[in-house]
Order: structure tokens, then C-alpha cells, then sequence
């Protein structure tokens, strides 16, 4: 028997995250029209750090379900809290520095990112569909709205519509994901949805459920085919919201996906594995051959991260605890670099875009040794340089892949993280190459506390990752652990109940 | 052997990499040179301690210092490994790097980012003694990418160049080609083994005598692949001649005497899963004497000295694979040795040459130098001397032993391969020679030469500061010659250490290396049964070691005369007869043409390859996948027509839709594909 | 959609809310369809016809089959067709997953919302204030004369 938890304490980050949410909002109301609206940030920032230290608390609470079964704190909740926390922390002091006191909507945009926050903390941590479908519209929702944050530019509402109008179409693809599994098991609950498999309800629209399911999470993480809202969304929203956007969002999507997968459909794996196999390959090579043409700086890493993506999917298509724990890490280290390279970006152009091309950011390490050089350590660590967390983060998918005889499956990633070599060194020989005198690098705002304090956070949790990857190796596996207890993974040549089924 | 503290031998250099990185911009020069020599100059003198402490060392000793990674199956520590072969490693990265350290206080003199080169070649000295001390394969790879990292940072130092960045990025992915072996390699050996430690992995292969083939050929040749890459061998060796736009004690260091023999190291280090496949090591042997070769005709037409040394590097890192093919593991790292000390000179040498001419590289320009430059003409002798192979030039000792054991090898093709060796070793010569007549004979060029050396330096590799004092032609500052006339010195007797036995040495050096490289494992002792039996059988008289003794003789006589014919044929048409050239070139313009355009590999490979990758990226992508997707012709004409940038075109409704139906056209196949599961059936599984 | 005047396009969203209201009640579900006919086709359909008159949206002069929306058309009628087989080969109807209504499905309702469903119904509320947010910003967006309506209507 379980200790008795209380309940709330299941979901203490995302109520403090929503108190602070509040804070910021009512905060806003009050003051003066004409003041910085910036030590709102620093609320929120705080509200971050306290929603960390809640998520590192929860560890010590023993694993078990709230709220009727409706949330789920376990190891694997956890390390998704604590890494979304993490991002959230990084991505408000990227905000911070990028920002001016006149900014619009500065109060919003705190106030949306700690919402948005608290719905990719529930999408890792439901267990019943029904929340993670309203968590993921929480999150889909606020970045929809920030994407469209930078009302003054064409680009920006133009972005955010595109991205709503898409996005929601694909949320309804999830919707009736959701509505065909529940007319199929009869329920929505996770652990409940795996046993009605296993008790061998397998009519014909589970699997219909299933790949709506996977449409609408795969246009979440931005997994070819899926894509093609990236780049134009990413080139839209202001860089500070991209750091957010292209890692925490996927991060949760990514965590409700192993959840499903997982969590609720093993037994169907004949069915799921070769579509995330195929997902992966054309998410590496379409994100890196989409890379290699592009000359504007934010679109060359939207496809980067649309490979990204691709790579982590290779572990999913493993099918083993090692794959599960290949993927989580791989997030991890996946956001870090991004949310890195995003602050750089957002610091040298500027909530508003300043340098765009590749050329744009010439010379950039010789204005400021600092940003150039921290910039080119987070592209070696995209290209998965040992000493970074990128190798790890790719050494480990792909033995994780080739434990599970994907071989080829690993060769194509292989091939392609060398292919991605190329565009990550342009930008690098770019940074490096002497400026002109009428470059834009020359105008360069000074570096405020917030974003050396970003930049202290993200790389040196790409070192760690890189140098010291046990501890978060560890968790991960701790999180790939809650999986195998609760279900099984049968080997990949087993037949199942679901391959008698699924041949009529 | 207790407590070596081996891990304090890479930690210097990176202190020396932190301190100089993050300070450097604001130290005196002074200061910079002191962190920087102090930084290459202790780990020398350890490894000089620990040597002089090594006497015998049955089994490696390796010092571990904690988990690394566990993960599952996975376990992997920060471990350091030592043995013979990393003693011999070792004492040639710290000495050769501290050589090479010093002299660039003097080439580098005038060069702007000072600091920044120093605390680039910490950091690659670094990276280098980690490959070299690493227990296992994973850390092995760290300082494989790690050099690999360093190098694209040194030869990209002249960054302001387009071709030097260019240069440094070729390096690079040239290089990814080549991990991409490595990494499979790993994954199997993770698989097959459960381990990377080269222990475990080493005795799991010895414990199972029926190992053969099979994986093991996978793995070697998927090593091999990845030893291609770093040791610039075909098919992937067009990286480094494009190299020497680095600064001249990056190319002396980096790309001639340590970080691209890496791939021999590793080869070596890996002998156990080499000598238990005869296809891998015939493999190696192949590409060995074929990138020697090649690499050889290549050197013969360049202009520029310093691609001369670089196709000459390449093709002496063909004879260490050929060494390493025949088994004959010790005779390629001594030749990996050897080739240290005189393609080390060689690069400095020629940095000195160019120091003097105030940034020249081309050969054509050169000439008469020998009374100008008279420490830079000797020390340079002795290196030309010692790569084209006369005796007792630690030159000839090593290729002479690599082609008597390619000659004696049991494989049918040994005496083919030897046959090769042998006419490229007259080639070696011939170049060398045409190098040595064109910069340091004849009339001199250089009085005409100072009036252009400010222009000429602009596209060369001494920057534009160099060249902006225009100097007479003079010999390089002592902290410059000093480290030449070192490594001189070595080249003249270092052939003592593997001076063979047939020629009444001892081979010391293959003795020290046995128990690293041979020896203990089963499998290797039949090999070398059979490679005495083959050489008796080949010299068709009976079990005595009296004929293998003639035979080394002879085949030592015939590769010295062949040496002195390349002399010769050089003497006669870069001395003697100058006007030789230019004739010959008309007659055989076609073979002229396709060895001057280096058999236009280059542009193969851009057809082949690079071509392809674009054109796909840019067409197909971008019609299919960046700019709208389905919507019909007209708006991608319209695209097109607009370009990247234009918003006006992409904010359209329309592009939207076609997004959308984009994407439910793929979700749409995808429900079916889930739905029947034919995807199971393409046995991804 | 093949309905040029936006009006239009609203009012057949109407017919077609009053259509699965209609479905509902089919169903036996008095609650929902009773609440989807007040809500949608009484409330949120007059609202969007009031929305439409007062922003006075343009017209699209765009031809009404292009080939793009006959190959949408396609598309959907296949997508339909095998959603259709899948739910007709499924032999759906579990007795034992679909409890009979019960007695009193409003009640009922309220217990399971209140219930276990709780917490999914507070996050709705955290939820609907993100989108209010969004909604303020987009409204205020909306005062003032935008770029990239200036360059969409140049670029018709």
C-alpha cells in the first residue's frame, strides 16, 4: 500500500508556477503604466527557481497517482519537471536580457511562459488523456500567443497565425485520437488503456486512434513530415520565445509520446515502431538537407531541430528501456545546446531581430570573444563533439539503436549528424570570419547579468552532460524504470495478443 | 610501477589551453610563451621520468580513476592506459610537441592572436596525449574528435582567409566520414563484447581462439575506415594537403607528425582484431601501399613546398598502414617514429625557408639558398636524406624494415606490395630531391623575390604583418633553429633503435614493442610462424636464419640504389638539366595533366557526392518541403520568383492551406500505415 | 467552404452545429445535445455573425473549385472511408465499455466532473485565462493598421 501523499503536493510545481502566473498578472495591473515591467521577470524567474526546487522535491515522494488517477508523480515525471522547470528558469532570463523597459506586453509574456510551463508539466505527468490534451492546449496556447508576441513586426502575427491554424489542426487530430481509443478500451486513463489491450479490445480504430495520436504529438515535436510549420514559426517569434518554444514544448511532447507509447500501447509495438522508424529517418535527413541551403540563421536551426528531433526518435523506435533512457537524456541534452545557442541569438539580434543571415553574425567572436565563443561551443555541441552534451546525447541513442538491431537505422543517423557537420560550420566559420565595417555585429548591447546567468546555466550543463553524464544517465534510466514495472516491454520478436488481432 | 599519475600528463596542457584561452587576450607575450612552453614542457618531463623508470612492463598498467559512464551493458571509466606502445606514443607527442612548441615562439613572432594559437595547441596537445593514454575506446575517441576539433581551430587560425576556414571545415567533414566508421565500430564491439575497454575487449578475442572473421572483419575494416579519415589515407586523404593553409608548426605538428598517424596508433592498438581477420589486414595493407603510391606521383608535380611535404606525408603514412597490413605492427609505429623526427624537420625547415623569405611558399621562386640559410640547408639535408632512404638514416632503417616484412609476408600479394613500396620509395626520393635542388641550388631568385614578398605573402600563409617589413633573406632567430637542429640530430641516429638484425642490429625497438603489439595472443604467434616459414620458403632455401639475413641484405642494397636513382633522375633534371622538365612535361601532357590535377579527386568527389547533396537539398526540398507544399504551380513559380526572403509570397492564405493539407495527407498515410502494419513487413525489425 | 460570403460560411457552421445537437439527441444524450444546441447554435453562432458584420471581413474572390480543394476533397472522402471501414469493421459496440445512460445523466455529469475529473477541470480554467490573454492581445493588436495587411492586400 501506498502512503497516503497528499495531493496537492503531485502537483506542487504547477501550483506554485500558476501562483506566480497570477502574481505576475495582478502585478502587472497595478503598477504604473509608464514602469519597467522587468522586475516582473525577476518574479517570475523566482517563481521559476522555486517551481525547480518543488520538482527536486518531489523525488522524495514515493511514485504513485492523484487526483482519481488522473496525474502521476514517478521518476519519469520528475526528470520532465525538472528539465521543463530548468528550461522555463533559462528561457525568462533570455527574455530578460533581450527585452527593453517599452517592450509591449511584457507582464504577458511572464505571465504566459510560467502558464505555458505549468501545462508541459501536466502533459508529463497525466496519465488520463483527457488532461493531457487540455495540458497540451495550455502549452499550444501560450506559445501560439508568444509566438505572436512582437506585434510591431510582419513576421510575427503572421507566424502565430500560421502556427495556430496548424497547430490546431493537428490538436484535432489528437482530440480524435483520443475519442477512437476511448470508443475502443472504453476508457481514457493510460494503465487502464494498456490493459484493455492486453485484456485484447483491439478493434480496428485503436490503431486509427493510435496514429492520430502520433500525428498530433509528431507535429509537437516537429517530426517530418510534420514539420513544416518550423521554420516560418521560428523565423517569426522572437528569439526568446524560440528558446523556449523549440525545446520545453517538444520536451513535454516527447513525454507524453513515451507515455503513450509506452505506457498505453506496448503491446501494439508491431504497430508504432516502424512508424517511428520512418518518422526518424525522414526527420534527420529532411531537417538536415533542409539545413544546408538555409542562409537565415533562426530557419537553419528550426531544421536543425527538426533533425534533432529525428535523432531522439531513433530511440524511441528501440523499444527498450535503454531507448527510453536514450531519449530522455538526449532531451536533456538536446534543450540545454538549444536554449544555449537561443540565447546567444536572442542577445546579439535583439527581441527584434537585428542580424538574421548567416552573415549576418560575421565577426561576431571578434567583437565579443565571449558570444562568439560560447556560441561556436553550443554548435560543436550540435554536432555532437565529445566533451558536449550532444555526443553523449547521440552516442547513447545510437547504441540504444543498435542494441535493438536497428542497425541501419543508426547508419542513416550517423551519416546524417555528419552531413549536419557542414551547415553547423558555416555558422561557426562565420562567427570567426573578420567583420565588415558595416556589420551589424559592431552594434552589440552589452551582456546584462540575466543572460550571463543563462549562459553560465546552459553551458556549463552542456559540459557536465558532456564530461560528467552519470548523474542524469542515471535519472534517466530511473525514468525508463517506471515503464518497465508498470508494463513489460515485450522483445520485438514476440507475438502478442495484438499481432492475432491486428491480422484479420 | 606505482602510481604514475599518468591523468597529470594531459592536465597540463589544458591548464595551460584554460589559462592562455580565457587570459591570454590580455597577457604579455611574455607571459603567453611561458604558460604555453611550461604547459608542453612538463608533461615531456614526466614522460621522460616515466620512461627512464620502464623497464619491463608485462601487462598495461592502467590507471583508472572512477566511472565514467554507466549505462546498462555500457561501462566505461576515465581510465589510463600504459604499455609500450603508449610509452612510445607518449614520448613522441610531448617531445615532438615541445620541439614544435618552442620553434613556433619564433615563427609566430609577428603574428596577431598570439595567445590564441598557444592555447590552441595546448588544447590539442591535450586532446592528443588523452588519445594516446586512453584505456579505452571511448576515451579514445574523445581525443580523436578532440585533435580532429584542434586541428579545424589551427588551421582555420587565419581565419580572416576564406580558404583557410574553407580548409579547416574540409578537415573536418573529411573527418566525420571517417568517425562515422569509428562510432560503428564502437557500437559493435558494445555489442559483441558488452565492453570498450581495450583490455576486456582484447581478451574476450583471445579467449575465443575460434573468433575469425566474420565481425571481427566488420570491425577492423569499419576502424579502418575511421583510420582513413585521420591518417588522410585513400579514399579520404584529399584533407590534408588542403591542410597546410594552417601556420607551419601546425602543419609540422599536427599534420605530419602526430595527429594523423593517430590512425596507425589506433590500428596497432586495435592488432588483435586485425590479426584474427586476413581480409581487414590485407585491407589495410591495400590501401596502405595504394595512398603511398599515389600520394607519391601527386608530390612529384607540386609547386608549393609545403604540398610537397603534405602529399609526402600522406604517402609515408601509406608505408606505416603497409607495415601495419603485413603484421608487422612494430615496424609501422617505428616508422611512425622515425617519420616524427624527419617530416617534423622537414616542416620546420621549410617554415624556416619560409620565415626567410618573408612569407614565399613557392618553390618556383626559390633557389639558391644554401649559403643564405646555411643551418636551415643542413638540417634540411639531413631530413631529405633520411625520408628518401639512404642508409643509416633512421629514414631507411624503418621503411626498409616495413618493405622486408611486406616482402616476407605469407599474404600472396606481400611481394606485390613490396614491389610498390619499392618503386615509391624512388619516387619519395626523387621529390624530396627536386625539393631540395629547387629551394636551395641554382641561381637565386630571391633578390627579385624581395620586391614581391609583401604581395605574395597576402595570399600565403604568413599573414600580412610579416610581410609588411620587407627583410633581406635571413637565417630564423635560435629559438627556431634550435628545435631543428634537435630533431636533426634524431634523424641521424634515432635508426640505431630499429637497426635490423639482419644487418647485425639488434631491432631494439621491435623487441621493446612486443609485448604491446605481439606476442601474449595465440593467433598472432601462428601468423608469425607462417611468416617465417614464407620468408624461408620465399628465399627457397632451407630452416637457417643465415638466408633471411641475406635476404634482408639484398633487399636493403636494392632499395638504397633505388633511393639513389630517384636522387639521380632528380639531380639530372632540377640540377644538371633544367630545361629536362618542361620537355617532358609536352611529351606525356596527358599523364602530366592528370597527375597535375591530382587525378581530380577533388572534383569527383564534389560531382559525386557534394552535388548530389545539394541538389537534393536545394531542389527537391525546397520545392517539396520549405515553400509550400501542394498548392499547384503558379504560387511556386511565384516562390521562385520571389525568392527566399519574400514574405509577402509565404503570408498568403494559400501557403497555409497547403500546409495543411500537407500535413493531412501525410497523416493520412500514416493511419493507414498503422492501421495494416504493412511496415513490419519491410523487416525493420 | 466553397461559400464565398463569410455570413454565409457562418451560417452553415450553425446548420452544422444544430446537426450534431441533432446527433446527440440520436444518441440518447439529452445533456449534451440540449447543451450544444443552447451553446453553439444559440450563443456562439450569433456570436460570430456579430463578429463578422462589425470587422466587416473581405469577400475572397478566390475561384470556388481550384484543384487544390478538389485534391482536399479527395483526400477527405478517402481519409473518410477508411476512419468509416475501421469503425465499421471494428464492431464497436462493446456492452460492457458503454454503460447504459444513466437516470440521471446531469447529475451524473456533475459527480464525474467534480469527481475524477477534478483536476482536468481546473486546469481548463488555467487554460481559458491563457487564451483570454491571447484573445486581449489579439484584440488590441487589432486598432491598429498592421504591415502585413498593408503588403497582404498589395499582394492580391
Amino acid at each position: 500500500m501506498i502512503p497516503m501523499v497528499n495531493p496537492a503536493l503531485r502537483v506542487l510545481p504547477e501550483i506554485i508556477l500558476t501562483l506566480f502566473g497570477i502574481l505576475v498578472m495582478l502585478a502587472d495591473a497595478v503598477m504604473a503604466k509608464a514602469s519597467s515591467r522587468k522586475p516582473l521577470g525577476w518574479l517570475a524567474v523566482l517563481g521559476a527557481l522555486a517551481a525547480l526546487a518543488a520538482s527536486l522535491w518531489q523525488n522524495r515522494l514515493p511514485a504513485g497517482d492523484a487526483f482519481y488517477g488522473v496525474v502521476r508523480t514517478d521518476a519519469f515525471s520528475v526528470f520532465f519537471h525538472v528539465l521543463i522547470a530548468g528550461i522555463v528558469l533559462a528561457s525568462l532570463l533570455i527574455a530578460l536580457d533581450a527585452v527593453s523597459d517599452t517592450t509591449e506586453g511584457l507582464g504577458e509574456l511572464f505571465a504566459l511562459i510560467l502558464f505555458g510551463a505549468v501545462g508541459m508539466m501536466f502533459m508529463t505527468s497525466a496519465v488520463e488523456l483527457l488532461l493531457v490534451f487540455i495540458a497540451l492546449e495550455i502549452s499550444s496556447i501560450s506559445t501560439y500567443i508568444m509566438a505572436g508576441f512582437r506585434r510591431k513586426s510582419a513576421k510575427g502575427p503572421e507566424s502565430a497565425l500560421k502556427y495556430f491554424l496548424l497547430g490546431s489542426f493537428a490538436t484535432a487530430f489528437f482530440l480524435y485520437g483520443i475519442a477512437l481509443v476511448f470508443g475502443a478500451t472504453g476508457t481514457t486513463r493510460i494503465p487502464e488503456i494498456a490493459s484493455a489491450i492486453a485484456a485484447g479490445h483491439t478493434p480496428a480504430i485503436i490503431y486509427i486512434g493510435l496514429a492520430m495520436l502520433i500525428v498530433g504529438l509528431g507535429f509537437k515535436v516537429s517530426a517530418a513530415p510534420f514539420h513544416v510549420w518550423t521554420p516560418d514559426v521560428y523565423e517569426g517569434a522572437p528569439s526568446p520565445v524560440v528558446a523556449l518554444m523549440s525545446t520545453a514544448p517538444k520536451a513535454a511532447a516527447f513525454a507524453v509520446l513515451l507515455r503513450i507509447v509506452y505506457g498505453a500501447f506496448p503491446l501494439l509495438h508491431d504497430h508504432w515502431t516502424p512508424i517511428l522508424w520512418w518518422l526518424a529517418v525522414l526527420s534527420m535527413t529532411i531537417g538536415n538537407l533542409g539545413a544546408l541551403r538555409q542562409r537565415n540563421v533562426k530557419r537553419l536551426l528550426a531544421y536543425s531541430s527538426i533533425a534533432h528531433a529525428g535523432y531522439l526518435l531513433v530511440a524511441f523506435a528501440a523499444l527498450s528501456a535503454d531507448g527510453i533512457a536514450a531519449a530522455s537524456f538526449y532531451a536533456v541534452a538536446y534543450a540545454i545546446m538549444n536554449v544555449g545557442i537561443f540565447a546567444v541569438i536572442s542577445h546579439a539580434g535583439g527581441y527584434e531581430d537585428r542580424l538574421t543571415l548567416i552573415d549576418d553574425y560575421r565577426g561576431l567572436a571578434w567583437r565579443s570573444p565571449l558570444l562568439g565563443g560560447v556560441m561556436a561551443f553550443f554548435l560543436i555541441s550540435l554536432i555532437g563533439i565529445p566533451f558536449t552534451g550532444g555526443f553523449f546525447g547521440k552516442f547513447y541513442v545510437f547504441v540504444a539503436a543498435l542494441h535493438s538491431g536497428l542497425i541501419w537505422l543508426a547508419i542513416i543517423g550517423l551519416v546524417n549528424s555528419g552531413i549536419a557537420a557542414w551547415y553547423y560550420l558555416r555558422v561557426a566559420t562565420a562567427i570567426y570570419s573578420r567583420p565588415s565595417e558595416s556589420s551589424p555585429v559592431h552594434s552589440l548591447p552589452r551582456p546584462s547579468l540575466a543572460l550571463l546567468l543563462a549562459l553560465v546555466i546552459t553551458v556549463s550543463g552542456t559540459l557536465i552532460l558532456g564530461i560528467f553524464p552519470g548523474g542524469v544517465l542515471s535519472s534517466a534510466r530511473a525514468a525508463a524504470a517506471t515503464y518497465t514495472s508498470v508494463s513489460p516491454v515485450p522483445s520485438s520478436s514476440g507475438t502478442s495478443a495484438a499481432d492475432t488481432t491486428a491480422q484479420h | 610501477m606505482t602510481d604514475l599519475h599518468l591523468w597529470l600528463i594531459p592536465l597540463v596542457p589544458v591548464a595551460g589551453f584554460l589559462v592562455n584561452g580565457l587570459f591570454g587576450r590580455k597577457f604579455p607575450k611574455a607571459l603567453v610563451t611561458t604558460v604555453a612552453i611550461i604547459a608542453a614542457a612538463v608533461p615531456m618531463l614526466q614522460v621522460a621520468d616515466i620512461a627512464l623508470r620502464f623497464s619491463s612492463l608485462a601487462k598495461p598498467y592502467i590507471e583508472s580513476h572512477g566511472t565514467w559512464i554507466a549505462a546498462g551493458a555500457l561501462h566505461a571509466n576515465f581510465a589510463f592506459q600504459l604499455d609500450q606502445l603508449s610509452m612510445v606514443m607518449l614520448c613522441v607527442v610531448t617531445g615532438v610537441g615541445f620541439l614544435i612548441h618552442v620553434y613556433s615562439i619564433g615563427y609566430m613572432a609577428h603574428e596577431e592572436g598570439y595567445w590564441r594559437f598557444f592555447a590552441y595547441m595546448n588544447l590539442f596537445l591535450f586532446f592528443m596525449l588523452v588519445l594516446v593514454l586512453s584505456a579505452n575506446f571511448l576515451l579514445m575517441f574523445v581525443g580523436w574528435e578532440g585533435v580532429g576539433l584542434a586541428s579545424y581551430l589551427l588551421i582555420g587560425f587565419y581565419y580572416t582567409r576564406d580558404s583557410a576556414a574553407n580548409a579547416g571545415k574540409k578537415a573536418f567533414l573529411y573527418n566525420r566520414v571517417g568517425d562515422v566508421g569509428f562510432l560503428l565500430a564502437m557500437f559493435l564491439l558494445i555489442a559483441h563484447f558488452g565492453t570498450l575497454n581495450f583490455a576486456d575487449v582484447f581478451a574476450a578475442i583471445g579467449a575465443n581462439p575460434s573468433l575469425h572473421g566474420g565481425i571481427l572483419t566488420v570491425i577492423g575494416l569499419l576502424l579502418l575506415l575511421g583510420a582513413c579519415g585521420k591518417s588522410a589515407q585513400i579514399p579520404l586523404y584529399v584533407w590534408l594537403p588542403d591542410a597546410m593553409e594552417g601556420p607551419t608548426p601546425v602543419s609540422a605538428l599536427i599534420h605530419a607528425a602526430t595527429m594523423v598517424t593517430a590512425g596507425v596508433y589506433m590500428i596497432a592498438r586495435a592488432h588483435i582484431i586485425y590479426d584474427r581477420s586476413a581480409t581487414a589486414l590485407l585491407a589495410v595493407a591495400a590501401i596502405g601501399t595504394a595512398t603511398a603510391f599515389f600520394a607519391a606521383t601527386m608530390g612529384m608535380m607540386q609547386t608549393d613546398i609545403k604540398r610537397v611535404l603534405a602529399y609526402s606525408t600522406v604517402s609515408q603514412l601509406g608505408y606505416m598502414f603497409l607495415g601495419c597490413g603485413v603484421a608487422a605492427y612494430s615496424a609501422g609505429i617505428f616508422h611512425l617514429v622515425t617519420h616524427a623526427f624527419f617530416k617534423a624537420l622537414l616542416f620546420l625547415a621549410a617554415g624556416s625557408v619560409i620565415h626567410a623569405l618573408g612569407g614565399e611558399q613557392d618553390m618556383r621562386v626559390m633557389g639558391g639558398l644554401r649559403r643564405k640559410i646555411p643551418v636551415t640547408f643542413w638540417t634540411m639535408t639531413a631530413a631529405v636524406f633520411a625520408i628518401s632512404g639512404f642508409p643509416p638514416l633512421c629514414g631507411f632503417v624503418s621503411k626498409d624494415e616495413i618493405l622486408y616484412q611486406a616482402f616476407v609476408s605469407p599474404t600472396p600479394a606481400g611481394k606485390v606490395l613490396w614491389a610498390i613500396g619499392l618503386f615509391t620509395a624512388g619516387l619519395t626520393s626523387f621529390y624530396m630531391f627536386r625539393l631540395w635542388y629547387m629551394t636551395f641550388f641554382g641561381e637565386s631568385r630571391a633578390v627579385a623575390h624581395e620586391e614581391e614578398a609583401a604581395i605574395h605573402a597576402r595570399h600565403d600563409t604568413k599573414l600580412a604583418i610579416e610581410a609588411e617589413h620587407t627583410h633581406p633573406v635571413h637565417e630564423s632567430p635560435k629559438s627556431m633553429l634550435v628545435p631543428m637542429i634537435i630533431l636533426a640530430i634524431l634523424c641521424v641516429i634515432a635508426g640505431a633503435m630499429g637497426w635490423p638484425e639482419g644487418l647485425g642490429g639488434n631491432n631494439w625497438i621491435s623487441h621493446f614493442l612486443a609485448p604491446a603489439v605481439s606476442g601474449a595472443h595465440l593467433q598472432y604467434e601462428q601468423a608469425r610462424v607462417a611468416i617465417a616459414t614464407g620468408a624461408v620458403h620465399a628465399a627457397g632455401e632451407n630452416q637457417s636464419p643465415a638466408p633471411a639475413k641475406n635476404l634482408e641484405i639484398i633487399l636493403a642494397v636494392l632499395s638504397t640504389l633505388v633511393a639513389l636513382s630517384g636522387w639521380y633522375v632528380a639531380h639530372l633534371m632540377y640540377y644538371k638539366r633544367r630545361d629536362l622538365p618542361a620537355r617532358l612535361t609536352a611529351r606525356f601532357r596527358a599523364v602530366y595533366a592528370l597527375i597535375f590535377n591530382k587525378y581530380w579527386v577533388d572534383e569527383i568527389y564534389g560531382a559525386l557526392v557534394i552535388a548530389p547533396v545539394l541538389f537534393i537539398a536545394r531542389w527537391v526540398l525546397a520545392a517539396l518541403v520549405d515553400r509550400g507544399v501542394i498548392d499547384g504551380g503558379g504560387l511556386l513559380a511565384g516562390y521562385t520568383a520571389q525568392g527566399f526572403g519574400s514574405l509577402a509570397a509565404r503570408i498568403q492564405s494559400g501557403n497555409i492551406r497547403a500546409y495543411a493539407g500537407w500535413l493531412a495527407a501525410c497523416a493520412a498515410l500514416l493511419l493507414v500505415a498503422v492501421y495494416f502494419g504493412w511496415t513490419t513487413h519491410f523487416g525493420i525489425h | 467552404m466553397t461559400l464565398r460570403r463569410l455570413v454565409h460560411c457562418a451560417l452553415a457552421l450553425t446548420v452544422a452545429f444544430a446537426g450534431l445537437a441533432a446527433l446527440y439527441l440520436n444518441l440518447g444524450a439529452e445533456f449534451a445535445g440540449l447543451a450544444q444546441l443552447l451553446v453553439y447554435v444559440g450563443a456562439i453562432a450569433i456570436l460570430i455573425v456579430f463578429a463578422i458584420l462589425l470587422t466587416r471581413g473581405d469577400d475572397t474572390a478566390e475561384s470556388v473549385f481550384s484543384p487544390s480543394g478538389l485534391a482536399g476533397a479527395i483526400l477527405a472522402a478517402a481519409v473518410f472511408a477508411v476512419l468509416a471501414w475501421a469503425v465499421e469493421t471494428s464492431g464497436i459496440v462493446h456492452p460492457a465499455a458503454i454503460p447504459a445512460a444513466p437516470p440521471e445523466p446531469m447529475r451524473s455529469i456533475g459527480l464525474i466532473l467534480m469527481h475524477r475529473y477534478i483536476l482536468p477541470l481546473e486546469v481548463i480554467a488555467l487554460m481559458l485565462t491563457a487564451a483570454m490573454i491571447g484573445a486581449v492581445i489579439l484584440a488590441l493588436r487589432e486598432k491598429r493598421p498592421q504591415p502585413e495587411q498593408i503588403q497582404r492586400s498589395s499582394a492580391q
